[in-house]
């Protein structure tokens, strides 16, 4: 298996450590608990089918983890985003699972840093 | 160097905001965080931020319309809007800048470059904030401007005030470019009893050209109402507007001195495009200017000498500013002089011509900014009669004078040699009230006195000799040479003026230095008759006195000068 995109940028991390310092804790909780809700929305969004709703919720998903480093998970995010605008919704489902199981990765990794 | 910033954060991501806001405030600003569009535009009206991070897409009022509100509601001051993004593709892009946005931040943030953007804003607002500033001094400055030209220009108007230019014979046209304009016209009453006409045109417009008509006009009123002539009053302005104005400020004139009684115009041009002469029975004749603008040339170098022009009642001079031949239409063509000489040539009624050039030209550049000034005066000639005397009477305010009084004044050789007194003499007598209307017959007298007392009595010129050209040239010479080398000798003039009921008498001795004539038959005998009386004007004095006197050797003259007030 070769070596894939790492699940966390370190240099972000690192970087976001320097910019936070004290509230480095608080940005990790903020960012995780905010994961949750919109995990939740995007559940919610992917039965109904509302494609718009799908699309600015992976966006904003997108945005929150590209700038904690989860890199991987915004790209899934980002898929998923195109698959909504696109209105291609079929594989809205099995995304979603694939980020849910991401972003238990993640939730792992990031609570190590704290 | 850093400015500290009130910056509004608007992301609908907790953490997104959260990194912003650390990123910011390290740098020393102060953050306002807002979490959708909404709540932006509300807090961008109560907080007035400096600038502002946008998220493109908030719950809502998106990015984009929240961009579009707050851009009304900053009116003119600059406040940039960077969109925070992680949009990519060209479209969304596109629709950030359309909606006002001023740049991009794409996700994850980078501190290096948002800290150059902004640099780069805060640099751009310092250039939008010097730039109002400016623009707000350069509206106040013209606030004050105005003000100072509106008071200076009362000022101006009291000192180059217009004159007779309203008198029956002349019409003008004079246009004001702005509060001030380059542009002079000036007409006086001389004490004799003719006319001095102005035309000038200073180069630039505004303040300086201002500056300069002023002592042009204090000069050329002055000296008009004191009696002195064309080329004196020429001199004059010459030399102080030399002396006074920058080397490229310097006035094109043209000047006329009019004489009724023998209908001559003499004139004076310096810089002017062609003036035209038409006369009653169509003939028109073009006069160039043949001499360099006033307050080019140093007294040493500047000609004074004109033109005389004998007139006929009824013809007319024209004189103006190149406003004309310079003027404009919208295809930005010149009028020209060929279009102007056109309206001369097909006039048929000269009471109408200044009139139809005045619409002619006015209509020519109707719609069109003008460049310069339109000046245009025309003058006609009339009958001395028509003159009336009370035209004359310049500005006679006090009624209470000198009336009773007399007094000597007299010139020795080195006053004689190029001190014109007259002016002086007839000012003097100016002041005795009522006696004005009168001042060309006495200005007469006083010129034809004194003539004889410098040329026959001082300088011992012979009268004769002006029987022929040759000898009057001779004579001339002769005059300037004993002028130049006189070293003895004097005029002495004594004036004694008395009350009388309805006006006064002038009694006005005239002692010269030389060696008098035989006198004892001229009283009540034609000068013809009697040689040595020949060329002394006696018959000239007598219809203006009511007695003429030689006494002693004949060095002393003695004239009587009744007056009657006007009523």
């Amino acid at each position: 298996m070769t070596e894939a995109k790492p699940h966390l940028d370190e240099d972000i991390i690192i970087e976001l450590m320097d910019i936070m310092e004290d509230d480095f804790g608080v940005l990790l909780e903020t960012y995780l608990d905010d994961a949750v809700v919109k995990l939740k929305l995007l559940s919610e969004t992917i039965t109904t089918g509302d494609a718009l709703g799908i699309a600015e919720c992976a966006h904003g998903f997108k945005g929150s983890s590209l700038n904690v480093g989860a890199s991987v998970l915004a790209d899934l995010c980002s898929t998923l985003e195109g698959c909504a605008r696109d209105h291609v919704l079929d594989e809205t489902q099995q995304l979603l699972q694939e980020i849910e199981a991401e972003y238990a990765e993640i939730n792992l990794l990031l609570r190590n840093k704290l | 160097m850093a400015e500290s910033y009130k910056i509004l954060v608007a992301d609908d991501n907790a953490s997104d905001r959260l990194i912003l806001s650390n990123i910011l405030k390290k740098q020393g600003h102060e953050v306002i965080e807002a979490a959708d569009g909404r709540q932006a535009v509300d807090l961008f009206e109560q907080c007035s931020p400096h600038l502002v991070l946008l998220d493109a897409i908030m719950p809502d009022l998106d990015g984009f319309e929240a961009a579009k509100l707050i851009k009304v509601l900053a009116g003119e001051d600059l406040v940039p809007i960077i969109f925070l993004t992680s949009l990519t593709d060209a479209t969304s892009l596109a629709r950030c800048l359309d909606a006002g946005g001023d740049d991009f931040l794409s996700k994850p943030y980078q501190r290096v470059i948002l800290e150059a953007k902004i640099h780069a804003f805060q640099r751009m607002r310092n250039m939008h904030e010097t730039l109002l500033k400016q623009r707000n001094q350069i509206q106040q400055n013209n606030t004050y401007l105005l003000e100072e030209q509106r008071v200076a220009k009362t000022v101006f108007d009291n000192v180059a005030h217009s004159g007779c230019l309203n008198a029956p014979n002349l019409k003008h046209l004079l246009s004001p470019l702005a509060v001030f304009n380059g542009d002079v016209l000036l007409a006086a009453y001389k004490p004799s009893g003719g006319m001095h006409i102005l035309l000038g045109d200073f180069t630039g417009h505004g303040l300086p050209a201002a500056i300069g008509a002023m002592p042009l006009a204090e000069i050329f009123y002055g000296m008009s109402a004191k009696g002195f002539g064309l080329a004196d009053i020429l001199r004059e302005i010459n030399l102080k507007l030399k002396a006074i104005l920058p080397v490229n400020v310097f006035c094109c004139a043209g000047m006329a001195d009019v004489n009724f009684r023998k209908q001559t115009l003499t004139v004076w041009l310096g810089g002017l495009p062609d003036c035209y002469l038409i006369r009653t029975n169509g003939e028109m004749k073009v006069f160039k200017s043949v001499h360099l603008p006033i307050g080019v040339l140093s007294s040493k170098t500047f000609n004074d000498q004109s033109v005389e022009i004998q007139m006929d009642v009824g013809d007319r001079f024209y004189l103006w500013s190149d406003g004309i031949h310079e003027a404009r239409n919208e295809r930005a063509e010149l009028y020209g002089e060929e279009r102007l000489k056109n309206i001369f040539l097909n006039n048929t009624n000269l009471d109408l011509l200044f009139d139809s050039i005045n619409d002619d030209v006015t209509g020519y550049f109707d719609r069109v900014e003008r460049d310069d000034d339109i000046t245009m005066l025309e003058f006609m000639m009339i009958d001395s009669d028509a003159v009336h005397a009370d035209q004359i009477e310049l500005e006679m305010g006090a009624i209470s004078g000198p009336t009773d009084w007399s007094m000597t004044y007299r010139l020795g050789p080195a006053t004689l040699r190029d001190f014109n007194p007259l002016p002086l003499l007839l000012h003097l007598l100016m002041e005795v009230p009522g006696l004005r209307p009168h001042s060309g017959s006495l200005y007469t007298i006083l010129a034809e006195l004194y003539s004889n007392a410098l040329e026959h009595g001082v300088l011992g010129l012979e009268s004769e000799m002006k029987s022929s050209p040759s000898g009057f040239v001779d004579y001339y010479k002769r005059r300037e040479a004993g002028l130049s080398d006189l070293a003895e000798g004097h005029v002495k003039f004594t004036f004694d003026h008395s009350p009388v009921a309805a006006g006064g008498q002038l009694r006005i001795f005239v002692e010269d230095s030389g060696a008098g004539f035989t006198h004892e038959n001229c009283e009540g005998v034609a000068n013809k008759s009697n040689p040595n009386l020949h060329g002394r004007g006696i018959s000239l004095l007598r219809t203006l006195c009511k007695d003429i006197h030689y006494w002693g050797v004949g060095n002393e003259v003695e004239a009587v000068f009744d007056w009657l007030r006007e009523t």
